[in-house]
């Protein structure tokens, strides 16, 4: 096989790797900057980096992790070179319009806006695990974390989300008896 | 395995699949139950966590990408407007409350917040489906008598402490904007001038729609596309 060859096929299986994984990638992206604007140029950046570093990746099961990882930084680096946010009310305002589209019935809509108000702590490790089938050994890799800090955080992510969705559905029915 | 012991390692890494769990589900009716109630969170928890992707994020080649696609240009003046908008709704929130007898405040508003958006003026944009447009006009008091013609944005946006319709539609000379002000009263037309942008404010019923778009965009036929076509929720 020719080097030519070669590069093709990298490109071809890189293509077909990033086809299988963008919206994901994209969602992940979406969750930890909660801008989809942001997580667009995120993902495009971390991308065009993944491209450029291909060769790095030397197992092929390990595709996904590195992508994140690479994603992961983008993210950080992104923030970095941007001012203080707004308050994280205001983010979750901002991101709110996402969160009702498609129409989207109210428990799920409760559980978007619970998910968008968890700590970044607690969302990362949950959108790796439910969205995207990491292991907590996985997750830790790529959050330069130890398994049970994981699995900690993955408890008190689920705790939060239990409580905030009785909230809300305590509120809904008072409303309605109200 | 003790009660505790499951429930705990459910919460992290739930799954019927692992032998430990299973066993202790089959001989605890209370575990089994929690473990019923933690699915339905959790299936909640995925179908929420599965926000709608835009096309840009659906489809890759590796010439696209080389060849820039998104540029963070793009985002990085979004933020800088954002900023500008911010403080531009700082100044102007100032005079909020006289919609009626400052045109001109109301004006700069509305082209603050239009800037707020950039990437609702972006070309190219695909049409946004009618069951979106239907339910953000729902959810801000609005609904639509005819067509607004082709609609590439449609977004439910805050405004003077209100929840309004920010629309975009294709006009003669390029993009644009209405925001539906079914809270904002207004006796006749209102033009304005600001920035680069031509707009009025044109009475609707009890409410009012903002037109926003080019110097050279003609509003006459907006005014009576909206004039038509808009109407508020009774």
């Amino acid at each position: 096989m020719t080097e030519e060859q070669n590069a093709a096929l990298g490109k071809q299986d890189f293509e077909a790797l990033v086809r299988s994984l963008l919206p994901d990638l994209y969602r992940y992206a979406l969750w930890l900057s909660r801008d989809q604007a942001v997580a667009e140029d995120v993902v495009q950046e971390a991308l065009l980096r993944a491209w450029r570093s291909a060769d790095s990746l030397r197992e092929p099961e390990a595709a996904k992790s590195w992508l994140l990882t690479i994603v992961r930084r983008e993210n950080a680096r992104w923030f970095q070179r941007q001012p203080a946010r707004a308050m994280d009310v205001d983010v979750v305002a901002g991101m709110d319009e996402i969160l009702q589209t498609p129409a989207v019935d109210t428990d799920l809509l409760d559980m978007r806006r619970a998910i968008a108000r968890l700590p970044r702590d607690f969302r990362e490790p949950l959108v790796m695990q439910v969205l995207l089938g990491l292991k907590a050994e996985e997750i830790g890799e790529v959050m330069e974390l130890k398994s049970g800090a994981v699995l900690t955080r993955l408890y008190r992510a689920r705790k939060q989300l239990r409580e905030a969705l009785r909230k809300s559905a305590t509120g809904r029915v008072r409303m309605i008896d109200g | 395995m003790n009660c505790l012991d499951f429930r705990r390692r459910w919460s992290t890494e739930p799954g019927r699949e692992d032998p430990e769990l299973a066993t202790h589900m089959a001989r605890c009716g209370s575990c089994s139950a929690f473990a019923v109630e933690m699915e339905s969170v959790d299936h909640l928890i995925s179908e929420a966590l599965r926000l709608p992707v835009p096309q840009s994020m659906q489809d890759f080649s590796v010439e696209t990408l080389e060849r820039g696609g998104r540029s963070r240009k793009q985002v990085t003046v979004r933020w800088v407007a954002m900023a500008a908008s911010i403080m531009a709704a700082v100044v102007v929130s100032y005079g909020a409350w006289r919609v009626a007898s400052a045109p001109e405040d109301i004006g700069a508003e509305l082209v603050a917040h239009v800037h707020h958006e950039p990437a609702a003026l972006l070309p190219g944009a695909e049409p946004v489906a009618a069951e979106q447009i239907e339910y953000v006009l729902r959810r801000t008091g609005a609904r639509l008598e005819d067509s607004l013609g082709t609609v590439t944005y449609i977004k439910n946006c805050p405004f003077r402490n209100q929840r309004v319709a920010h629309i975009v539609i294709q006009g003669s000379a390029g993009p644009v904007t209405l925001l539906l002000l079914p809270h904002v009263d207004v006796d006749a037309a209102m033009p304005f001038e600001e920035e680069g942008y031509k707009g009025t404010i044109v009475p609707i019923g009890s409410g009012s729609v903002a037109i926003i778009g080019g110097e050279d965009e003609p509003l006459a036929p907006v005014e009576e596309l909206v004039s038509s076509a808009v109407a508020w929720q009774i």
